[in-house]
């Protein structure tokens, strides 16, 4: 059968062009479409790379990254983006893990980027310039592939139309994140940590040479929570023969930083029982930490002490806390004591669960206490107490009320206001924020703190987009009079970029009567052992 | 059937005419062979060697992929055309015509061709047409418009310049010619036309009819004046036409040169365009060759690829000018590869013989083993008595036909229907019957051959009054040896006519129709020979015929004094005519008396004498040869007449000899060389060396005829 096509020796010289032309316009083609097209990255969305699975990269189009708890804020956030598009705008990035297996996880990303989004429209609604453009980075699982979304913040950085001026979000303190905030800000971005308490993601206090130079944290470390722990729990908790310590030794700045900050209390009396060690998988598997914690549970209960110092991840916690509440340890009550993490440690919680909390008169068989970041009750309940207080004391005529717990309040009800607000306009955020979890509260905060700060450092001049080191070095000064009015309290940045004896709130599980439990909030711990001072003036001997 | 038969190597994907026409028969490209200065090709070769055939199937396999031309020269369409308007027309420009038109409509790659240049030319003769009236020219002019149409495909990308001014020119001419009423028609029209087309004309259009006419002698650069001047020397006639002619045909290549270059040629065509000339001996064809070798041995160069058909080997009296003809660039297709051509350099430069620019081709014979092939392959389904017949089939054909194609094939078809006995004379095959293919009557193979070989191929210059007699002619010259018995011959069968032809004529238009010549037989064609000597022996009944020209001849030569011309000897000469018309015994005689002689001398007498086609006859030379018939006389004259007959059926080639014929030679030269003379030992090297070349059907004589079967083997 004749072929279709005349052989090339047979053609005339014109078709011989044409073909030649056909031929090498099929081969740029190739070159220019198909070989960047096989070399170019999966795709799971322009400008998203897919690598293992997962959707890596920076968005602020309201792309979900395939999580689907978080398509309506991220479009709440495009649709504000949208809104200030044409007027002076920075970029501001949140950096967290946005995909998950488990839905727990899911949600929490959703309270993540709802703060963001709520800080978002806070800081824009003021009218001042620059706005703000938040972007959502996804780093991947446990801040895996970081070094691609900081190369992409990198770019946005130094390029004009992005103006990226701050990167915020980091809610895990591993090693992956320490390394992100490490090249952004060796790279001169600033960077704001909401939820990152681990003692090794901070700059050393009054250290001449700062690790991450352009780091603020709103959270207290470790080993802050820990302090304020202690002087929370008061002199009970300080006995030793009464206290273990109970710690992951997986590699987690978390864990690492929470246990040496348990290490740290002092202790009265006589040596109580050993350090007792598990491993676990990774933040969210259990493995065979049961099992572990089966032993460890028996050996405590051996042992005269009722207070466990619990230094692992929240998913560990709450299998550590159930195993403790099923030992019948004759007549000893256990009070559990755990970090920032066990924030999430609420919403993990099955029906299940709580019922295997529950003692008989709705009273938790273990009392799981911990140092949240925040709590909503905390500033109404505090208020309460000290009115309370200050009726029995009748110390003569009105006083105002303290600002550390009024400030902090009216922000809250500021954000509540906004949340109602913001449903009430009919606009989507997936959920109406569950505060309780404290992330929204975090991220909110954080959000706003880099808006102040923004707002701050723009002079006059509308148009002039502030630069990377105005914005770094604005972090100090955001004290005193510059404070920020947190909803997780008064947020007062040293020159190292710590929140100055940041209150934490002492939470406890309350199963309740029956269903899902709640936190309970215990009371407000400071750092210092002491509220903050009147205009939260940091003390000059604060290192 | 048999149309590439032995031009298998020419027609190949990488053959000669692929490789001159740039393209292979199956449209894939090939280099290209020569240019730019391109050989005219001349096909040499006499009647029968294929050289019409070979242009047909270079036409049937080639037209498709490049536009080649198959224009018959001997055609008389063309003079026939040009009949009615002998002041406007001739047979080279309606052949210019034809060509023009066949390439009009040519759908092959790169599409039709059109023709404004030679269109100028033709348009300003065709105001010479006779009758003047305003209809006629029109009409005329009207006969070539279609040659500047728009073509249907167009090349990719040509514009077409000329179309609207040569179309609109047309148009107004045709406006004035109707207008016209006074003054001589002719010139009157031809200025009107040149004005109308001048003021018409694009100036690229004028650049390039200035180009080609304004180079017309005494035109001074001036196109107006070379068109004017053309029309002039076409309407002159002569030699004058003839520069018109050439001037047309060079403005004819021209158009196809232009179509080829420029942007649309260089893109949409592909190889060359080609021109074949069949028959192109003849005046039409010379006229045409004449044209294309002066132009380009001026300097003029052309991308179109010509080939014409000689029959003379050397190409034809008019390539040398009247010089004795110098050495031509040839080929021979077994010499394998085309050789590289140049033009031959020659004292004269441009006034030299137009021979510098011919490359020939010289058709070729049938080798052996392609004849037998061939041979064979034509009788495929008549196979008779096993091999026995097949083989003497394929013998008799080989050596009646001498390689020559055409013979081989009408033969080997013939002869597939024919009995044939084993000891039979090869000439036997020519008493078959040829049927045709095509229904007409079953004609006896002699006849066809002749019909073909002969009549359908008279010499150019033969004049008509000899046309009639021309095959007789032949048919009586098949007995002669040398001019003078042919004139012998001549002059008793032209006798009452005024005008005869001598053997030189004769001689030379056998020469000019490519026959070849031999020193011992004036019909030097050893296949042709042998068809006139079976039709002279059938001419008349019982061979009437041949014995009278044998007589006529052995008379001629009666007395001694008459020299031999190609014989020794008057005498020999009379003996071998007085052999072959039943004076065998005188023969045995003469011989046998003149021993004891020198035996050398003996012996070449015998071979010329015995060097004789034997009558179509019972043929009882083989048993006579070996003693088995009864003959009269003394011992010595027994065995002369036994060798006599031995030597004279070695001597025939036509007859089957091989190892029993040549021990016979030897025994009866052996014999002789026993006879009681001085030197008579000298038969014993004769005895050897006659039997290994009897043994080996080599020729005992040699002459050109021997040479050329001998070449066959």
């Amino acid at each position: 059968m004749p072929s279709p096509l005349p052989r090339w020796n047979r053609l005339p010289r014109w078709g011989k062009i044409l073909y030649a032309l056909t031929a090498t316009a099929a081969l740029l083609a190739a070159l220019v479409y198909v070989v960047p097209a096989l070399q170019k990255p999966d795709t799971c969305h322009d400008g998203i790379e897919k690598i293992d699975d997962q959707c890596i990269g920076v968005d602020g189009a309201g792309y979900d990254f395939g999580t689907p708890e978080i398509s309506a804020v991220a479009e709440a956030i495009a649709a504000e983006n949208e809104r200030i598009a044409g007027q002076p705008h920075v970029t501001v990035a949140v950096m967290l893990p946005l995909q998950s297996q488990t839905a727990g996880l899911r949600r929490q990303m959703r309270s993540d980027l709802q703060g963001a989004y709520l800080g978002q429209r806070q800081s824009n609604a003021s009218g001042r310039k620059p706005m703000m453009r938040l972007v959502l980075a996804n780093p991947g699982r446990y801040y895996a592939h970081q070094d691609k979304v900081v190369s992409t913040l990198l770019d946005m950085s130094k390029s004009g139309s992005d103006n990226l001026r701050a990167v915020t979000g980091f809610n895990l303190s591993l090693e992956a994140t320490e390394k992100a905030v490490e090249r952004l800000t060796k790279n001169g971005v600033p960077v704001l940590a909401s939820r990152i308490t681990g003692d090794d993601i901070a700059n050393v206090e009054g250290a001449e040479q700062q690790r991450f130079p352009g780091l603020a944290r709103i959270l207290p470390t470790n080993d802050n929570a820990a302090k304020a722990l202690a002087s929370f729990l008061g002199e009970e908790g300080r006995e030793n023969a009464r206290t273990v310590l109970v710690h992951d030794t997986r590699g987690d700045t978390y864990n690492r930083s929470l246990a040496s900050a348990f290490r740290g209390i002092e202790e009265t009396g006589p040596a109580g029982p050993t350090d007792a060690p598990f491993t676990s998988p990774s933040i969210n598997e259990l493995g065979t930490t049961g099992n572990q914690f089966d032993q460890i549970a028996n050996n405590i209960c051996a042992s005269k002490a009722d207070t466990v110092y619990f230094a692992g991840r929240h998913t560990h916690l709450k299998t550590f806390a159930l195993t403790l509440a099923k030992q019948a340890c004759a007549d000893r009550h256990f009070t559990l004591i755990s970090g920032s993490d066990a924030a999430s440690l609420a919403q993990n919680m099955t029906k299940k669960d709580w019922a295997e909390l529950r003692g008989e008169d709705g009273s938790a068989k273990v009392t799981v206490q911990y140092a949240a970041p925040a709590h909503p009750d905390a500033w109404d309940t505090e208020l309460a107490a000290w009115a309370e207080n200050r009726k029995k004391t009748e110390e003569g005529g009105p006083s105002p009320r303290p600002q550390y717990l009024d400030e902090p309040k009216t922000a809250l009800d500021k954000l509540k206001k906004l949340i109602a607000t913001t449903a009430g306009e009919g606009t989507d955020i997936g959920s109406t924020p569950d505060l309780a979890d404290s992330r929204t509260m975090l991220v909110h905060d954080g959000v706003l703190t880099v808006g102040t700060a923004l707002h701050k450092v723009q002079g006059t001049d509308e148009s002039k987009v502030p630069s990377l080191t105005d914005l770094s070095q604005q972090w100090s000064k955001l004290h005193s009079e510059h404070r920020i009015k947190g909803t997780s309290g008064l947020i007062c940045l040293t020159s190292d970029g710590h929140p100055y004896n940041k209150p934490v709130s002492v939470v406890r599980l309350h199963p309740g009567k029956d269903g899902r439990g709640t936190l309970k909030f215990a009371g407000l711990a400071w750092p210092t052992g002491k509220e903050q001072p009147e205009n939260c003036v940091i003390p000059s001997d604060t290192p | 059937m048999y149309e590439d038969l032995g031009f298998e190597e020419l027609l190949a994907a990488d053959g000669f005419f692929a490789r001159l026409l740039g393209r292979s028969p199956s449209g894939a490209d090939c280099k290209a062979l020569y240019g730019p200065d391109l050989p005219v090709v001349l096909l040499t070769g006499g009647p029968g060697m294929g050289k019409g055939r070979l242009l047909r199937t270079v036409h049937s396999r080639f037209a498709r992929q490049v536009p080649v031309i198959h224009l018959d020269c001997a055609s008389p369409v063309h003079s026939f055309r040009a009949g009615p308007e002998p002041g406007a027309r001739s047979a080279v420009t309606e052949a210019l015509v034809e060509i023009a038109t066949l390439l009009h409509t040519w759908r092959g790659t790169g599409g039709a061709f059109s023709f404004p240049r030679c269109f100028a030319g033709l348009a300003v003769i065709a105001t010479g047409v006779a009758t003047d009236t305003d209809a006629a020219v029109r009409a005329e002019v009207d006969r070539y418009e279609k040659l500047i149409e728009r073509p249907r495909l167009r090349g990719l990308g040509t514009r077409d310049f000329w179309h609207g001014s040569l179309l609109g020119a047309l148009r107004k001419m045709l406006e004035v010619l109707a207008g016209q009423t006074l003054g001589p028609y002719g010139a009157a029209a031809l200025t009107g036309l040149l004005d109308v087309l001048f003021e018409r004309l694009t100036p690229r259009g004028e650049a390039e009819l200035a180009r080609i006419y304004g180079e017309y002698p005494g035109a001074a650069g001036q196109p107006k004046h070379g068109l004017h001047r053309l029309a002039a020397d076409f309407r002159a006639g002569g030699e004058r036409r003839e520069d018109a002619e050439r001037f047309l045909f060079r403005a004819l290549r021209e158009d196809l040169e232009a179509a080829y270059n420029g942007l649309g040629g260089w893109l949409g065509r592909v190889g060359r365009p080609g021109l074949l000339l069949d028959h192109a001996e003849q005046p039409l064809g010379e006229s045409l060759l004449r044209g294309v070798l002066t132009d380009r041995r001026d300097g003029q160069r052309d991308r179109v690829v010509v080939v014409g058909t000689a029959r003379r080997a050397d190409g034809g009296d008019f390539l040398h000018g009247g010089l004795p003809p110098r050495e031509v660039a040839t080929f021979r297709p077994a010499d394998g590869v085309p050789p590289g051509w140049v033009r031959r350099r020659d004292p004269e430069e441009d006034r030299g013989p137009l021979s510098a620019g011919v490359l020939i081709l010289r058709m070729p014979f049938l080798t052996g083993d392609r004849l037998r092939r061939a041979t064979e392959r034509i009788q495929l389904g008549a196979e008779r008595e096993g091999g026995t017949h097949r083989r003497r089939v394929t013998a008799a054909v080989a050596q009646l036909s001498g390689g020559r194609p055409h013979t081989v094939i009408q033969l080997a078809t013939a002869a597939a229907d024919h009995r044939m006995e084993t000891d039979a004379n090869d000439r036997a095959v020519l008493d078959a019957v040829l049927r045709r293919p095509d229904g007409a009557p079953e004609q006896p193979v002699t006849d066809v051959l002749l019909q073909e070989l002969v009549l359908d191929q008279l010499p150019v210059q033969l004049p008509d009054e000899h046309h009639s007699q021309w095959l007789d002619l032949l048919t009586h010259l098949s007995a002669a040896h040398d001019p003078e018995c042919a004139d012998v011959l001549l002059r008793h069968h032209q006798a009452g006519r005024v005008l005869r032809l001598t053997a030189h004529e004769v001689a030379r238009l056998l020469h000019d129709t490519g026959w070849p010549s031999c020193t011992r037989h004036f019909i030097g064609d050893f296949g042709l020979r042998q068809l006139l000597v079976h039709r002279l022996y059938g001419l008349e009944p019982d061979g009437a015929a041949w014995y009278a020209d044998h007589h006529l001849l052995r008379d001629h030569y009666a007395g001694d004094e008459r020299s031999g011309g190609a014989f020794r000897s008057g005498t020999s000469h009379r003996m071998n005519h007085h052999l072959v018309s039943g004076g065998v015994d005188d023969v045995a005689r003469h011989l046998a008396d003149t021993l004891p002689t020198d035996p050398r001398t003996w012996c070449e007498e015998l071979l010329e004498i015995a060097q004789a086609p034997y009558p179509s006859e019972a043929d009882e030379r083989r048993e006579r040869a070996q003693g088995l018939v009864r003959v009269d006389g003394p011992p010595l004259r027994r065995t002369v007449d036994q060798l006599l007959h031995a030597v004279w059926l070695c001597e025939e080639r036509t007859t089957a000899t091989g190892g029993e014929m040549a021990r016979t030679l030897e025994q009866l030269l052996r014999q002789l060389s026993s006879l009681d003379f001085d030197g008579a030992g000298e038969f014993g090297p004769t005895a050897t060396g006659w039997s290994h070349l009897a043994a080996n059907e080599q020729p005992l004589l040699r002459c050109d005829c021997t040479d050329q079967l001998a070449r066959r083997r």
